[in-house]
């Protein structure tokens, strides 16, 4: 498991982390959210040693990151970053021997990822003569081919099409399954709810939610969409202790606070009109991010 | 190394060897001035090759047309455009024989005598303070591997920066420090390129000395050994300096385009540096040529003249190598420190003082 504890890191007088606590155990993705310059590049640099936190600790298993924790890390940066004219296969191996695998080890993973990647007919091709998207599919495979225990990956989906999404969302599914600790940042919300366990959000550099993603949308005050005639749904609008989400002549979406339930609204509605629909929905995630990052 | 080679042997194929003169002679009068340059003796320094002219028409066309370098019409000296010193010394001393003899002649000297008078005896020369036989060849030695040094840095610590910067430019440096360390990646810059460079000057310099020793153009005297070392030791501690120093400097820059900014200070310095290893040859003793000596950065380009010149005494050469030494001491933690504060930031030009400050702890 790797955790945070407390980890504080101030530029000048810019708080970037505050007592930033966090842990991504093994077999779990956990993702990482918040606006941007929240702090998620930082923390993730944090764990890597890139920068020093100004207090606070990071650790592996219980013991404090060494060297050689760090060096079996996959990691893939924020800025994309490859030798432009080094071939794709060499460059896999490159750094795969440089994460503390033999020659013959890197060899072989290095050609199965470059094949799980679909990269098998451009393997000896140099990397500066690949589209985006295939170097940062070459990316991904550089931060894989050691097989590590722990990936920290910023924003691996950003710049992917629609089958590049896919294609990184089950090896990810594959290395947690493995057993692998996986921690990633994006702002694609629906993706994160789509294949994260646990959910981390963070604004201003402090954790501001974090859970599972069943307990964080359970724990956010569920919405009730209602529709009806005119009546019943200007009564529902004007019931103390909502707050209405969204609407229209004849709907309306609210949201409420602990005083009443859904049932005392569906009262309220048919007693001043007719209901056509009436559902309760937990919000989904972009909700619960626009409400803890506007808090 | 065909370049090196080009220069060894273009000399030994296409030299024309000795200076050799070739003079149009014509008309009467210029008949015994070119018996005289005919018999010049072995030592005048040019060698005159006559040929005869049936009139000064042929002669004036074949000093136009450069088959000759001048001509002899009727005991005047004809030339192109400008008489040829060595030629015209010759001359002199030519027409002076010929007087002489003609003088003699009517004076009814006999043979004997006069060649005694006309062969003088080598002048015999006792020096007080000889110099050593094999000193020029050995200054040679020491420039040349000056001069290799400075284009060695120039050219290896130009690419030390330029590597740096690629891999800032490229980001590749963040997946590169995920796995290791910022001292130990610019150690291996550093090491790398260095081996290569030394490498590079080694094998060129073999190939030139084997063609030169083997086609004859310079004999390598025994004591050129002791100066290759030197000049081998101060390359290695110079290139040692320097790399560090483009080191850092390549980290400081986030393109390719402002490595010349941040390079600048140390070409800079390495140019006066060059500049002053010349100012050793005309004043190996100089008060620059000693504070040089004591100029890290300066001595590796000054002291393998200095020693070469038997011109430093021995306290200086230790002070000079010591602090040498300590520079290199000194700047590993501090280049190390201003690469690690600036390697990360990809996005400008990092100032030092910036480099400096965010550096700290994290090499």
């Amino acid at each position: 498991m790797l955790e945070l504890v407390e980890v504080s890191r101030r530029y000048g007088g810019v708080v970037a982390l505050k007592d930033l606590s966090l842990s991504v155990p093994k077999g779990r993705m956990v993702g990482f959210v918040g606006p941007n310059g929240a702090g998620k590049t930082t923390a993730m640099r944090i764990v890597l040693g890139l920068q020093e936190p100004d207090s606070g600790d990071v650790r592996w298993e219980g013991r404090p990151l060494d060297g050689a924790v760090r060096r079996r890390i996959g990691y893939m940066p924020e800025e994309r970053g490859l030798y432009p004219k080094m071939r794709v296969l060499e460059h896999v191996i490159y750094v795969a021997r440089l994460s503390g695998m033999d020659a013959d080890a890197a060899a072989s993973s290095a050609r199965l990822w470059v094949d799980r990647f679909s990269l098998q007919e451009r393997a000896n091709d140099r990397v500066e003569t690949l589209s985006l998207g295939n170097q940062q599919r070459v990316q991904l495979a550089l931060a894989l081919a050691h097989d590590p225990d722990l990936l920290v990956l910023d924003e691996p989906f950003s710049g992917l099409d629609p089958v590049g999404v896919d294609l990184m969302s089950d090896v990810l599914k594959d290395e947690v399954a493995g057993g692998a600790a996986v921690m990633f940042s994006s702002h694609q919300l629906e993706l994160v709810e789509r294949i994260c366990d646990d959910v981390a959000i963070i604004n201003n550099g402090r954790l501001v939610a974090s859970g599972t993603v069943d307990e964080l949308r359970s724990t956010g005050g569920r919405s009730i969409r209602v529709e009806g005639s005119e009546g019943a749904v200007d009564e529902v609008t004007a019931l103390p202790g909502v707050t209405v989400r969204a609407g229209g002549a004849c709907w309306v979406v609210v949201q409420l606070d602990g005083s009443l339930d859904g049932e005392q609204v569906l009262d309220a509605a048919r007693a001043s009109g007719t209901v056509s629909h009436f559902s309760t929905e937990r919000p989904s995630l972009t909700e619960l991010f626009r409400e803890a990052v506007a808090q | 190394m065909v370049v090196i080679l080009g220069i060894v042997l273009a000399p030994q194929l296409f030299g024309d060897g000795d200076d050799e003169r070739r003079l149009g002679v014509s008309g009467k009068a210029s008949r015994p001035l070119a018996e005289a340059l005919e018999n010049l003796p072995q030592s005048a320094s040019v060698s005159v090759e006559t040929r005869s002219f049936p009139d000064e028409a042929d002669a004036t066309a074949a000093v136009k047309s450069d088959d000759v370098n001048a001509a002899l019409i009727d005991g005047r000296f004809v030339v192109e455009s400008e008489a040829p010193e060595d030629l015209v010394a010759v001359i002199q001393a030519a027409g002076q024989q010929v007087r002489a003899q003609e003088l003699i002649r009517t004076r009814q000297v006999p043979q004997d005598e006069l060649q005694a008078v006309l062969d003088p005896e080598p002048v015999a020369v006792r020096a007080l303070d000889p110099p050593e036989p094999q000193g020029d060849q050995l200054e040679a030695i020491a420039a040349v591997g000056v001069l290799l040094l400075y284009l060695q840095v120039i050219t290896y610590g130009y690419w030390i920066s330029m590597g740096v910067t690629e891999e800032k430019s490229s980001r590749v440096v963040e997946v590169l420090l995920a796995k290791t360390r910022p001292a130990p990646l610019m150690a291996g810059k550093v090491i790398g390129i260095g081996l290569l460079a030394i490498g590079q000057l080694l094998l060129l310099s073999a190939v030139g000395i084997i063609a030169s020793v083997v086609t004859g153009v310079i004999e390598l005297p025994t004591e050129a050994a002791g100066t290759i070392a030197i000049v081998l030791v101060w390359f290695i501690l110079g290139f040692a300096l320097y790399a560090m120093l483009y080191a850092a400097a390549g980290a400081l820059g986030s393109r390719q385009e402002e490595v010349q900014n941040t390079t600048s200070p140390m070409t800079i310095v390495l140019i006066a540096a060059f500049m002053l290893s010349f100012q050793v040859l005309q004043d190996p003793d100089g008060t620059l040529v000693r504070i040089g000596t004591f100029v890290p950065l300066a001595a590796p380009l000054v002291m393998p003249l200095r020693i070469t010149m038997g011109e430093a005494p021995l306290w200086e050469i230790a002070a000079s190598v010591a602090l040498t030494l300590a520079a290199i001491a000194l700047l590993i933690p501090v280049s190390g420190r201003l690469y690690s504060g600036a390697i990360l930031r990809t996005h400008t030009q990092t100032k030092l003082r910036e480099a400096w400050r965010a550096g700290r702890g994290s090499h």
